[in-house]
């Protein structure tokens, strides 16, 4: 599924691919899509709430989804996304710092962006119903498997 | 893994929801599934036409919501209520389990796309643990191998010889006939085994 090439490309791209992950994001409401994302994660896969102890009370899930901090972070999480959406052609390039970051000062488990990936996933086909074709779904997951697969890079 | 009170009510709740458009939910999630992960379509080779949509499609997404509905009734005992099912799909159809897993995923997205306003985080991640439990009861039988000594000394994983007209009560006491007294269990690191005694191999 992923081609990785030794040339200057790392993944091929179609252009049905490149025209739906633009503009999917060119259409997105990073204020709704963002905090959604990040707080159905830590109410679906509740370990991952150990990545942010300081944040306050995540007691259940409506405490979750009413967390200012984990709203404020949903949106910084969807706007690192934008990176990646500028640069498809080498995400791996453009998510190297970002690797680092989540390996050596925040320690994330790399197994976990598979799983906010996944829940992306859901509330954007929430978002969009019918219009996420299983073609569409399939340039998304493909896209988030590589900002994944970049972001576990720099692990060691 | 155990579904707790909370979980069973939340997953009869929302498919009191679905289950009205179960045909519906079904032909999309599979139609999805072969063309989101194209690896899939390996165990369909014998149908004429693969496309999102088409009659087999339809029709067998109409079957696994079948499967889905017994699940919910059968939901506090799914080892039990699913066995036959389990059978099928471990000495019929050989599916590797990974693939639950990505089934139940598809699944989960279409129910988002058609019903956005009950598919809360609650209702997700009970149905999440429903269906992951689900996986593993269909899995189960797979995932028991029995290891037993050829004549000769040397061991070798026991393979059913499955006729044409083999139904998979046959290919089951089959397995009865021949499984040694113990079980070997071969555990996948992404499924959590429930510890069944070799008396579940009645």
């Amino acid at each position: 599924m992923l081609q990785k090439t030794r040339a200057t490309k790392m993944v091929e791209w179609t252009d049905f691919e490149r025209d739906t992950i633009q503009n999917i994001f060119a259409q997105l409401d990073y204020e709704e899509i963002g905090p959604a994302a990040l707080s159905r994660c830590l109410v679906v896969y509740p370990w991952t709430q150990r990545y942010f102890g300081k944040f306050g009370n995540l007691y259940n899930a409506a405490a979750i989804k009413s967390n200012p901090m984990i709203a404020v972070h949903g949106k910084t999480i969807l706007h690192g996304l934008d990176r990646a959406v500028k640069n498809m052609d080498d995400i791996k390039t453009a998510y190297k710092e970002l690797s680092v970051l989540h390996s050596e000062k925040l320690h994330v488990d790399p197994d976990n962006f598979k799983l906010l990936a996944d829940c992306l996933t859901i509330v954007l086909a929430a978002k969009l119903g019918s219009a996420f074709t299983p073609d569409v779904q399939a340039a998304f997951q493909k896209f988030m498997a590589v900002v994944v697969n970049s972001l576990g890079r720099q692990y060691h | 893994m155990s579904l707790t009170e909370k979980d069973k009510a939340a997953v009869k709740a929302l498919w009191n929801k679905v289950s009205k458009s179960a045909d519906a939910v079904g032909a999309d999630a599979l139609g999805r599934m072969l063309s989101v992960y194209p690896q899939t379509k390996t165990y369909f080779s014998h149908w004429s036409d693969l496309s999102f949509g088409s009659a087999p499609v339809k029709a067998h997404g109409k079957k696994i919501m079948g499967g889905v509905a017994l699940a919910v009734a059968k939901i506090d005992d799914l080892a039990a209520g699913l066995l036959e099912l389990s059978e099928l799909h471990a000495f019929k159809l050989r599916v590797d389990p990974n693939n639950f897993k990505i089934l139940s995923h598809c699944i989960l997205v279409v129910v988002a796309t058609m019903f956005p306003k009950d598919f809360t985080p609650e209702a997700h991640v009970a149905t999440d643990k429903f269906m992951s439990a689900v996986g593993l009861a269909l899995s189960e039988r797979t995932l028991m191998m029995t290891v037993q000594p050829t004549r000769n000394g040397a061991s070798g994983v026991l393979v059913l010889p499955l006729t044409a007209t083999s139904s998979t009560t046959m290919v089951t006491r089959q397995v009865m006939a021949t499984s040694p007294k113990r079980a070997l269990y071969r555990c996948s690191s992404d499924l959590r085994m429930s510890k069944a005694a070799p008396v579940a191999l009645r």
